[in-house]
């Protein structure tokens, strides 16, 4: 395999496998707030996972990224990766991805600086990984190569739904019951 | 269940995921319905010499077609030159026929 080539296929591969980290990631913060995983563990360890998750899909949207920016082919430069629909071709679908990813960044950096800010704004600011994955499954619906696979177009619609699901059940009905 | 035994599931499913994904796009290197098509930068038009070149015969210069040449960041794409038009004899008809896109010399 050439090394373009190789380069394409990590960008790709990075791409689906950090959409799955991150899936784990809002599944797990989201049954902090419902009862949808009561079964499985109490809420200490979910919030353990959720914090662990964070170690799996920064690598590989990190990866993504980098794979991206060293593909001659799809020519994304260093601004493309913070500014938003400056790309010569796809710029919807590409600036999504952007926007996806400075949320996320924003979203990483007040959690971590959690205890030095005010709780209401670091929740309000939290509560925005909801439209970092809504946007973030628009750029792979947009420009994901791979999404007119059957295959992979099922496990994304799933679990993109899955979460959807997840996520207006706890805004309508809070906690779960018990 | 404890939290190292969802830290571990978590990372098995990211893991299979990365294998899966792999797996998925080395059988898939190219498809041609992807949403995305990038121009394609450093089109030169090289030529590759397949045959002996008799010797002091004037080595052939490969010509980048203008239509071709990749547009820089912040330039309109040229778009591809219109293809030839036609112009039928009277008495000749189109067919209704498929064009033909394929020939074979023997």
């Amino acid at each position: 395999m050439e090394a373009q080539t190789f380069i394409w296929v990590v960008a790709r591969v990075m791409g689906l496998a950090s959409y799955a980290a991150l899936c784990i990631s809002v599944v797990s913060g989201l049954a902090l707030r419902t009862s949808v995983l009561d079964f499985l563990a109490k809420n200490r360890a979910l919030r353990a996972l959720h914090d662990f998750t964070v170690w799996l899909w920064i690598p590989l949207g990190a990866a993504h990224v980098i794979a991206l920016l060293f593909d001659n082919t799809a020519r994304i430069e260093l601004i493309d990766v913070f500014v938003p629909f400056q790309t010569d071709y796809g710029q919807l679908a590409i600036g999504l991805g952007t926007i996806s990813l400075d949320l996320l960044v924003v979203i990483l950096v007040t959690s971590w600086m959690r205890r030095r800010m005010n709780n209401t704004l670091w929740q309000w600011i939290h509560r925005t990984s909801y439209i970092a994955f809504l946007v973030l499954f628009l750029h792979a619906y947009l420009a994901g190569t791979d999404f007119d696979s059957p295959l992979i177009s099922s496990i994304s619609w799933s679990a993109a739904g899955g979460l959807a699901l997840l996520a207006v059940s706890r805004l309508f009905f809070g906690r779960l019951a018990e | 269940m404890p939290a190292w035994a969802l830290k571990i599931g978590a990372t098995f499913a990211t893991l299979i995921a990365l294998v899966g994904s792999y797996d998925y796009t080395t059988h898939h290197l190219y498809n041609a319905a992807a949403p995305l098509h990038p121009p394609v930068d450093g089109v030169t038009g090289q030529v590759v010499e397949v045959t002996p070149r008799p010797t002091g015969a004037p080595a052939p210069t490969a010509t980048p077609l203008p239509s071709l040449l990749a547009a820089k960041r912040g330039q309109v794409r040229p778009s591809s030159s219109p293809g030839p038009l036609i112009t039928l004899q009277p008495g000749v008809r189109a067919t209704a026929l498929p064009s033909i896109t394929l020939t074979h010399v023997s």
